[in-house]
């Protein structure tokens, strides 16, 4: 994969995290190619793992004929006209849905504004509890749904904001209207934001930096997932995405200088509250692929450059 | 015309015993044989319980069974017809317990089938004890895959074995300690409960997909 190196750390982090993640570019900047590259530097699937996503995959009919156990971590990336039973699961028996079969693995939204306004807010249980409970007269189910989400959308109804090359042709009130259907709480749960632009063509010509192999950003992401699984191996979870307010305070203690830039960034950017926890935990992470037990200053810095468009929904 | 009372005597006589009088001793027509329904992502084991009494020829499924499960009933039939089994021309019941729950999906055909035979007397009873029998049955008497064979080998733990189809049994025998054994057509399942065909139980090395490397390919 060349190019988008920019998108390339983002992508690493989230990895290494379970942050969920939105990108945001052009038509044709390549949000899809990088979000399906994504369970290629992801780790495979724990035993258990394995054996629950199987079994969701088992039940619906969905398992290839040749993979008895799946292993790999499933990438979903259902169309934006699904139906919110589509999406959650549904039925009169219900089945489980695409969040259940994205379980332990990644959901993946393409032109995540596209999809409908309740499918997306359907989101918010699973995203919260890492289940989905479906329930109808003849009784209720639970179906597993522990996702990495991955979000994607243009910058404008046109594609074009921001583009050096082209130009926007929306109103402010287009865009505005355009971004705002992403609900608020569900962009809350989004740990990191990243702008995608175009791919330079000299990065497509084999004249840019030789890429990284996947094998590689796996290993460093490998590596950052034992930290924090033996860091967490008291506390019930298993990644920093996961962290709590309380467990946010014991773990991710920030030096001064660390704490006065963040308290910085936070007022000159007009951040929230709700942000500054994002930006310690995707610190954290940052910290973990650095192989650092303490967050430094540059840990939050490059965190906080992920919550850019906070900033740049409102304007 | 009868008068009142001989038909009173008449129906009396018929539905005391209209068997035995032309038969001798009733052989006994009741089995047992294990099944699985899906409820989630949970299997959960089902007794299938089959009698066969004298009278009108009727074939019912009781049991909370949905639509896919009464539309066994003919899968069954012609299954066992096609291959040379006798379909009893009696009063066939098929209860499904526990009742309480809702049992869905073409998975239970196979348990039916051999329920049938068990009654008929063609398996001995004791040969499908421990046994949990799911799958598909095509008309002509093949056994087609199911749905949820992982979750039904998690449930058969630890003391059951189970017979499934074929395609489904790699799936299974990733669970450890169950023995699936591989299944094609129904003369095949017949022959292996009354131990005139041995199966070689499925297996399923768990490790090879934990080696496995995510591929990268090019779109």
């Amino acid at each position: 994969m060349k190019g988008q190196d920019h998108a390339k750390r983002a992508l690493e982090i989230a990895a290494a995290g379970g942050h969920n993640l939105l990108m945001v570019g052009p038509p044709g900047s390549g949000k899809t190619m990088l979000a399906k590259r994504l369970p290629t530097i992801l780790p495979l699937m724990e035993p258990e793992e394995a054996i629950e996503t199987t079994r969701v995959h088992s039940v619906s009919g969905q398992l290839p004929a040749n993979h008895p156990l799946l292993t790999v971590r499933p990438f979903r990336a259902p169309h934006h006209s699904i139906s919110d039973a589509g999406l959650i699961g549904g039925g009169t028996i219900p089945r489980p849905g695409e969040v259940s079969l994205a379980h332990n693995g990644v959901l993946f939204l393409d032109e995540s504004p596209e999809f409908r306004r309740p499918v997306l807010d359907g989101l918010r249980q699973p995203l919260e509890d890492g289940h989905v409970t479906l329930t109808r007269a003849s009784g209720s189910l639970r179906y597993p749904a522990r996702f990495m989400l991955i979000a994607a959308m243009n910058p404008c109804p046109c594609g074009y904001y921001g583009d050096r090359t082209r130009e926007c042709v929306c109103t402010p009130y287009q865009i505005r209207r355009y971004r705002a259907k992403l609900s608020g709480p569900l962009q809350d749960r989004l740990d990191i934001h990243i702008e995608v632009p175009p791919v330079s063509v000299r990065d497509l010509h084999d004249r840019g930096p030789i890429p990284e192999r996947s094998d590689t950003i796996r290993s460093r992401v490998l590596a950052a997932r034992d930290r924090q699984r033996h860091r967490y191996r008291q506390d019930g979870i298993h990644s920093n995405a996961q962290l709590k307010p309380r467990l946010l305070k014991r773990y991710c203690g920030l030096d001064t200088q660390a704490q006065e830039l963040l308290e910085h960034a936070l007022t000159k950017l007009g951040l929230s509250a709700r942000a500054h926890g994002r930006i310690v935990r995707v610190a954290r992470t940052i910290a973990d692929l650095a192989g650092s037990d303490k967050i430094e200053s540059l840990h939050v810095a490059e965190a906080i450059q992920y919550r850019s468009l906070d900033r740049r929904m409102e304007f | 015309m009868l008068s009142p009372t001989v038909l009173v005597e008449t129906i009396r006589h018929r539905s005391y015993n209209p068997a035995a009088s032309r038969l001798g001793a009733e052989p006994h027509m009741l089995a047992k044989v294990l099944s699985a329904a899906l409820v989630g992502i949970d299997a959960h084991l089902i007794d299938v319980e089959v009698d066969i009494a004298g009278g009108l020829p009727q074939f019912s499924v009781v049991g909370l069974p949905d639509a896919t499960v009464r539309e066994s009933r003919d899968r069954v039939r012609s299954a066992l017809k096609n291959t040379g089994f006798h379909f009893p021309a009696k009063k066939i019941t098929v209860n499904l317990a526990p009742a309480g729950i809702k049992k869905e999906g073409s998975g239970l055909d196979l348990a039916i089938a051999i329920a049938i035979l068990v009654a008929e007397e063609v398996i001995p009873p004791q040969n499908v004890q421990g046994r949990v029998c799911v799958g598909e049955l095509s008309l002509d008497g093949h056994i087609k895959a199911i749905t949820g064979a992982l979750s039904i080998g998690i449930a058969c733990r630890p003391d059951h074995s189970l017979l499934l189809p074929a395609e489904n049994s790699h799936e299974a025998a990733v669970v450890q300690g169950v023995t699936a054994y591989p299944l094609h057509t129904l003369p095949e399942a017949v022959a292996f409960l009354n131990g005139t065909v041995t199966l070689d139980p499925a297996h399923t090395d768990r490790d090879r997909f934990f080696t496995m490397r995510p591929v990268e390919d090019d779109d």
